[in-house]
């Protein structure tokens, strides 16, 4: 005879596996998320140029960790050929980490350095013409 | 056997600094001696972790952990002259600012924190001919 | 279920929670210098991240550009406005609010849907079996470069790698146009600081000692892109950080004086010149743009060697570009485009 307590106690057990497992298997793409939405948080909300800038930051960076995260394999390796004792190339696919994702993010990340430098280049102009790298006050003294 | 263990003593005591840089630079009541903490702090916890691995790495001896042993050991060297470096750096910016220290004063004994001891904060010991 | 994890996901997980924290109080905190610097944090985290997942060149890009570049060019910007935020945040009130119920909603969205994509780290995921096992079994046969990385970047997607080059080329022209002007009467400097001379004997020695070993250090990561993580834009960052080192260890001058503006132009043009150039090169010898087997009879070598050396001169270029680039945004952002004072 199973009693109740121990079918809720095993079900509580199911659902905490399942939920632990559902974590452990996508937390890179949970990770990415949160960050995302917390750059997004700093590029809207917060009135502060600088701020977000700063989100802007952010948000690019957990764009680049969702897509390098997606290429990783267990098991893997750097994806640099190895050679035998006998300098044959070792030719395993499985053996190397997705090499495709690396080559676009190096390109994005660079891309986001120059994004970034125009971004305060910007941002020092504003402060020259306008006095003040709030928003508010930018709209302020834009209307006058 | 005995390099494992040294290894785990290296690494350990790097940890031990480490948390000791931190603690000081959360507790220490003003600019200098934190920047301090964490200049004197992070070099030394830096170099006697790295020094673990190279020791971690040259248990099995052949060329190849010879010349990753000698890459690290550049790294190490790297980081003791950068940053103390550094940290001279800031101290010296902050110096140049007149960012006031700490000072003991008699009816503050044994608090610490900025905010407990503001009035205890001056200035009085730049030199007045500091080049501006 | 069993889940082998041979990744070590305790790690990824606490350095994920220190990047959201990190996050999270760059955008909270009041002064702008420690946004900028927590940000920098941020940056070291994720390349910690990235090398646990085997993403070493991208670690080392983020290492070098991210964490260290923006880290100052964001500091020689907060010298000209204001460095603090306006403590008064009624204005973000309203409709900013309705944004962050939005945000929510949307996450959670986001959230499930992740119950659709593949496993982390599953090496039977479609990302890993369509067309990358391709370009690992080949890219050492075609050529001859066991950094599958440098091989794909340069000569398989070689045409993105030049765009990028120009954008970044396109980027330092933006700043300059932005920024520069001559005249000294309308500067507007917020916080005044104390001239220099020239720093003292502490830095001094040290730059003297780093900078050179520096120098050849870049040039060993950009020729040994090859055979080890690394590359044009890794050798052409560090390079460029050489430079911005001088300037911060004695004044903006002084460097400028070893390294002048118009040789920095002429670098920054120079560098997507060459890669453009190769291109051009091999179209002229009759095959693709940026074939570089073209170059083959020119040199009189093999086809696979030709690859390999084609893209040797375009991590040339694209270093010599990106080298330049990083000064001259330095040179810029650190002084308002005066030129005269930096950080």
């Amino acid at each position: 005879m199973i009693s109740p307590r121990a079918v809720i106690w095993k079900t509580g057990c199911d659902i905490m596996d399942d939920l632990f497992y559902f974590i452990i298997s996508k937390y890179n793409y949970w990770g990415a998320i949160i960050l995302l939405f917390i750059g997004l948080y700093g590029m809207i909300v917060r009135n502060n140029l600088m701020k977000k800038i700063i989100g802007m930051v952010i948000f690019q960076t957990a764009i680049l960790l969702f897509f390098v995260s997606i290429g990783v394999k267990r098991g893997a390796t750097v994806p640099i050929i190895k050679f035998s004792p006998d300098k044959q190339p070792l030719l395993d696919p499985a053996a190397y980490a997705n090499p495709l994702p690396h080559v676009l993010i190096l390109t994005a990340i660079v891309v986001g350095v120059a994004v970034l430098g125009v971004a305060l280049a910007l941002l020092q102009k504003i402060q020259r013409v306008h006095g003040t790298i709030e928003e508010d006050e930018i709209l302020e003294d834009m209307r006058k | 056997m005995i390099l494992d263990i040294l290894v785990i003593i290296a690494m350990l005591s790097g940890l031990l600094f480490f948390v000791a840089t931190t603690v000081g630079i959360i507790r220490f009541p003003d600019f200098y001696s934190r920047v301090h903490a964490a200049g004197k702090g992070d070099t030394l916890s830096t170099t006697v972790f790295l020094g673990g691995t190279i020791i971690y790495l040259l248990r099995d001896f052949s060329g190849d952990t010879l010349l990753t042993a000698g890459k690290l050991l550049l790294i190490v060297f790297y980081i003791f002259i950068a940053s103390p470096t550094a940290t001279h750096a800031i101290i010296d910016a902050g110096y140049e600012f007149r960012v006031p220290y700490w000072t003991r004063s008699s009816t503050h004994k044994g608090t610490e924190g900025d905010e407990a001891n503001e009035e205890t904060m001056d200035n009085g010991f730049y030199p007045e001919d500091l080049k501006g | 279920m069993t889940w082998d994890a041979s990744l070590l996901w305790q790690f990824d997980i606490l350095v994920l929670i220190m990047m959201v924290i990190c996050a999270v109080t760059a955008l909270a905190l009041e002064g702008l210098l420690s946004s900028a610097i927590v940000t920098g944090v941020y940056s070291f985290l994720i390349c910690l991240m990235w090398t646990h997942m085997m993403a070493v060149d991208v670690a080392f890009t983020e290492a070098a550009v991210g964490a260290a570049i923006s880290t100052v060019i964001f500091l020689g910007t907060a010298q000209y406005i204001s460095r603090w935020i306006k403590k008064d945040r009624s204005k973000e009130q309203g409709i900013k609010q309705l944004t962050i119920v939005i945000a929510v909603i949307c996450a959670v969205m986001m959230l499930n849907a992740t119950r659709d994509l593949p496993d982390w780290a599953n090496p039977a995921s479609p990302a890993s079996t369509h067309l990358s096992p391709g370009y690992i079994e080949q890219a050492y046969h075609e050529t001859a470069t066991p950094n599958v990385v440098t091989a794909v970047l340069a000569d398989y997607r070689g045409y993105d790698t030049m765009f990028e080059a120009v954008v970044v080329f396109a980027a330092a022209l933006v700043v300059m146009v932005l920024l520069r002007r001559t005249s000294h009467k309308h500067r507007k400097v917020l916080h005044l600081r104390p001239k220099r001379e020239g720093r003292d004997t502490v830095l001094r020695g040290a730059a003297q000692s780093i900078i050179p070993v520096m120098q050849i250090f870049a040039l060993y990561v950009l020729f040994h892109g090859h055979y080890s993580p690394g590359g044009g834009f890794q050798g052409g960052v560090i390079f460029g950080a050489s430079f911005i080192l001088l300037a911060l260890c004695y004044n903006l001058k002084f460097s400028m004086n070893r390294f002048r503006e118009h040789l920095v132009l002429w670098c920054c043009a120079g560098g997507v010149l060459l890669y453009a150039g190769i291109g051009a090169a091999c179209l002229g010898l009759g095959w693709n743009f940026l074939g570089y087997a073209a170059l083959a009879d020119l040199l009189g070598i093999s086809g696979k060697m030709a690859r390999s050396h084609g893209i040797l001169a375009v991590e040339v270029g694209v270093g010599i570009t990106v080298m330049a680039v990083m000064v001259s945004l330095y040179y810029d952002l650190a002084s308002g485009g005066d030129l005269e004072d930096g950080l």
